[in-house]
């Protein structure tokens, strides 16, 4: 390929993954088609709840018509492996569908099949997944097992169209995949025994049609689709709306009721026959747009709106805990944070669950630990740390910084909610627990602090700020290795913290049994907490507004399925 | 003075912070990648090699390539450009349907109830921010009264037109209708109390000329003597006000867009911005920068039908 290509590729998946996601990127967080005004009371030839379709494919029930959901940003593009914005993922999940899904709804979290119907680490690094049969593109073509390989091949090799989101979640462990058609089964073979490699897949499979593929320019998959997932894209407007319509042939009509098992046995309707994403980036707007009845369901609500959203006639409120981790860095490659005491002293001075209350107005939750709640492996028996000024104070002195000193939060608040005002009152909290520190806040831009959190790339620990501000999100994980790979363990891609017993048990939870692997979590978590790499400050809390027409139940990592949105019935 | 505004836009790229192959890039790319694409990109060469590059692919036509969308920027900006149009001129049409009828009844009737009401009412609507005004509307005419969608642009005016004669539908027209009605009268305001205190102004200062007086004792009759003269020549300052705002409006007007979920390129420019997506920004700075200079230009063009004593030279 050349190099034109790919910078435009590479630039593509990479400037998403600033933007959205797991290094704290967007949190905050097409056209139409068909319909003769857009709204749910307007649209053509349907609404929400009046659309009493033939089509009964699923069980015989009355259809929802179109369904309208209004994110704050609008997807920005169709090609699933070149993006990963969390917008553009909610709509594309519905279009690109992965070999298995981890379903965060059921307690614990479990894979649960997709186009796979099985899977297996036969040994220490072979994975072996067997690829579902009768499964159709939305073009026609029938899915084989050349279309998996090929699509786990163009996202872990930057070769094949450029570097892709996911390439980081291969390049370690992926030695090799090749397929074998007769058996319908694809081979993974590692570089290492790794013991979430099936977590992995779920995450990052998105599977695409290699022939289809293969005759498009990187412009084209962007703008076009062609996945096996319940919809199609019907119309695309970059940065406008993205419209989806119900694609018929969709395997999963079949075998919905076994595929989705508890706790969703209950579904009894047909999906909706449209879905439309539009971005709205006006927090006031999406609620408003709720409680007129023109979205059905709009996500991230500013506190202010909750009284109006949920007081009103037409909608209602769901508030709910979301896997993104607010946090502050302390770089221990400097002054003063090299002191485990003094990070600890850090994580004393500041009162998170007050945070939480007066900024957050109590949306989100106080934490002492990297991962969310919805994880395997959390670690419940770590307590946020919690607002001791006289320990702060005394962790200090241990620590030999006792001279006058003025700490520099570094901040952008672009990307999330509340983000100035958090970071002023940490600010505020640790100038006034310990006597001989000052800090102020150093607002960034979103570009300038992208640098110091990435500095040059990966083992560049140097290179990043000292003292800054985050969040992060992304895929569910596990406790074990999700945000400590990126941020804490020694090698990750991001980190600002290098400690030889984290990275030995790191270590340790690559290879490990899964059923060891709860244990090395809840350690892991225990020990993070101890070391404090981070200033620990809250998982962050997510708002739905929810027009009365529709019901849903929100996720943890606030993606929705189709099949899970049904109309409401007052309950 | 466009050129002035491209090198302008160039020194700004320049002088922001932040590493462009860094946001490019995945976290875990390694620095070697990284380097190969800033040299591949032109970004080690020195400054006045990438002035000249850069200067050489706009005037090809070639804005960029928004590594976001994977997308030329012409083709995200294209799609942009017909909501902002209808947006600009709705929003004019509102301002002077009712701007010129307002200052012509506040002349008319100085110093009366009337003239103070207007005048009032101007005051108002200049003072109102946009923001305001538009969550106010909805509130009013959408989530109370449900008479209007809350935001959105379905179908566009030329669907709406293209329905109509195909289909015979008017639905398309309608809808479009329904979805502008509330951001043009938010962007609107503004201007209509604008246009009118100018109308009222010129009248005024047009009614107290000598040639209105010798018409008057020549027996010419008021409606000639108010519309035909003292008006056409209180629409000379008006037209400078009315093409250099559209020029504006043009762009894109990033609140009002904001607000109403209007796909156009002041939705596109604030998204961009956000993103960091600079060839985006930087081509949409160029078009604001474009339509200034094209409407100044249509103005001075305009004067010359509307005053017969400017001439083009």
């Amino acid at each position: 390929m050349n190099r034109r290509k790919l910078i435009k590729t590479v630039g593509s998946a990479g400037l998403g993954a600033v933007l959205a996601g797991c290094s704290g990127g967007g949190t905050e967080d097409g056209s139409t088609g068909g319909s003769s005004d857009g709204t749910p009371t307007e649209s053509a030839g349907m609404t929400a709840t009046e659309s009493e379709s033939e089509d009964t494919a699923m069980s015989g029930a009355p259809s929802l018509g179109e369904v309208v959901i209004s994110h704050g940003r609008t997807p920005s593009q169709t090609d699933p492996h070149h993006h990963s914005l969390r917008h553009t993922s909610d709509a594309l999940i519905n279009v690109y569908e992965g070999l298995m899904m981890l379903d965060t709804s059921r307690e614990p979290a479990q894979l649960v099949p997709k186009l796979a119907t099985d899977w297996e680490l036969v040994d220490d690094t072979t994975f072996v997944l067997d690829i579902r049969e009768g499964v159709q593109f939305h073009n026609g073509d029938t899915l084989g097992v050349e279309d998996v390989v090929f699509s786990i091949r163009r996202m872990a090799d930057p070769d094949i169209d450029g570097a892709t989101q996911y390439q980081g979640d291969y390049d370690a462990i992926l030695e090799e995949v090749n397929g074998d058609e007769e058996d319908r089964t694809v081979t993974m073979h590692l570089t290492q025994r790794d013991s979430l490699i099936a977590q992995v897949v779920a995450s990052a499979s998105k599977i695409m049609n290699k022939a289809w593929v293969e005759e498009r320019s990187r412009e084209e998959t962007a703008a076009q689709a062609n996945g096996t997932g319940p919809y199609q894209v019907d119309r695309m407007q970059d940065g406008i709306e993205m419209s989806l319509t119900r694609f018929d042939d969709w395997w999963g009509n079949d075998v919905i009721g076994d595929w989705v098992g508890e706790p969703h046995t209950d579904i009894e309707h047909p999906i909706p026959e449209r879905l439309t994403f539009s971005g709205s980036s006006e927090a006031s707007t999406r609620a408003n747009q709720v409680i007129a009845g023109d979205s059905h369901l709009v996500t991230n609500l500013n506190p202010a709106d909750f009284d109006r959203v949920d007081s009103s006639e037409g909608a209602r409120m769901k508030q709910f805990t979301i896997d993104r981790t607010q946090y502050i860095a302390m770089n221990d490659l400097y002054e003063p944070f090299d002191s485990q005491e003094f990070r600890q002293a850090m994580n004393y001075a500041i009162d998170s669950e007050a945070i939480v209350e007066e900024v957050l107005n109590g949306r989100g939750t106080a934490e002492g630990q990297p991962a969310p709640p919805s994880w395997p492996g959390y670690n419940p028996d770590v307590d946020p740390y919690p607002h001791d000024p006289e320990e702060a104070t005394r962790l200090v002195e241990e620590s030999g910084y006792t001279g006058e000193m003025e700490l520099e939060l570094k901040a952008a608040f672009g990307r999330v909610s509340k983000g100035r005002e958090t970071a002023l009152a940490v600010a505020n909290q640790i100038t006034e627990s310990v006597p001989n520190v000052t800090c102020t806040v150093n607002e960034m831009s979103e570009a300038a602090l992208d640098d110091i959190k990435r500095g040059s790339g990966p083992e560049d620990q140097e290179g990043r700020g000292d003292f800054f501000m985050n969040n992060t999100g992304g895929s569910p994980a596990h406790a074990a290795r999700g945000k400590v790979n990126s941020y804490i363990y020694s090698g990750g891609h991001s980190n600002t913290f290098s400690d030889s017993e984290i990275d030995e048990l790191f270590e340790e939870a690559v290879s490990a049994p899964r059923d060891e692997l709860d244990e090395i979590g809840h350690e892991m978590m225990e020990l993070v907490h101890e070391k404090a790499p981070w200033l620990f400050l809250f998982i962050r809390g997510g708002a739905w507004g929810i027009n009365n027409e529709i019901d849903l139940a929100p996720s943890a990592n606030e993606s929705m399925e189709p099949y899970e949105i049904h109309p409401y019935d007052g309950n | 003075m466009f050129w002035v505004s491209v090198t302008g836009i160039f020194a700004l790229r320049q002088a922001i912070p932040g590493d462009v192959v860094v946001m490019m890039t995945p976290p875990d790319t390694e620095p070697a990648v990284r380097n190969a694409i800033r040299e591949d990109l032109g970004l080690n060469d020195p400054v006045h090699v990438q002035y000249f590059e850069y200067t050489t692919d706009l005037l090809g036509g070639d804005l960029g390539y928004s590594h976001f969308t994977s997308t030329e920027v012409e083709a995200l900006i294209a799609p942009r450009l017909g909501p902002t149009v209808e947006l600009a001129f709705a929003a004019m049409f509102v301002a002077i349907v009712f701007a010129i009828p307002f200052g012509i009844i506040s002349a008319r009737n100085r110093n009366s109830k009337t003239d103070l009401s207007v005048t009032l009412g101007s005051l108002v609507g200049v003072s109102t921010p946009n923001f305001w005004l538009g969550l106010l509307l909805v509130l009013l005419f959408s989530v109370w009264a449900d008479l209007l969608p809350v935001a959105r642009r379905p179908i566009g005016l030329g669907t709406g037109l293209a329905m109509l004669f195909t289909e015979g539908s008017v639905s398309g027209l309608v809808s479009w209708l329904r979805h502008i009605t509330l951001p043009a009268v938010t962007l609107g305001t503004y201007y209509m109390a604008l246009l009118t205190r100018l109308t009222r102004g010129g009248m005024l200062d047009e009614l107290g000329q000598v040639y209105i007086t010798v018409a008057e004792a020549k027996g010419l009759p008021s409606v000639l003597r108010e519309y035909k003269y003292a008006l056409k020549n209180t629409l000379i300052p008006l037209v400078t006000i009315v093409t250099v705002n559209i020029g504006g409006l043009l762009n894109g007007s990033l609140i009002v867009e904001a607000v109403f979920n209007w796909p156009g390129l002041g939705n596109l420019f604030l998204s961009s911005i956000n993103l960091q997506d600079w060839p985006t920004v930087q081509a949409l700075l160029i078009i604001v920068a474009a339509a200034y200079v094209g409407m100044n230009a249509l103005a001075d063009v305009l004067y010359t039908y509307i005053d017969p004593q400017v001439e083009l030279q």
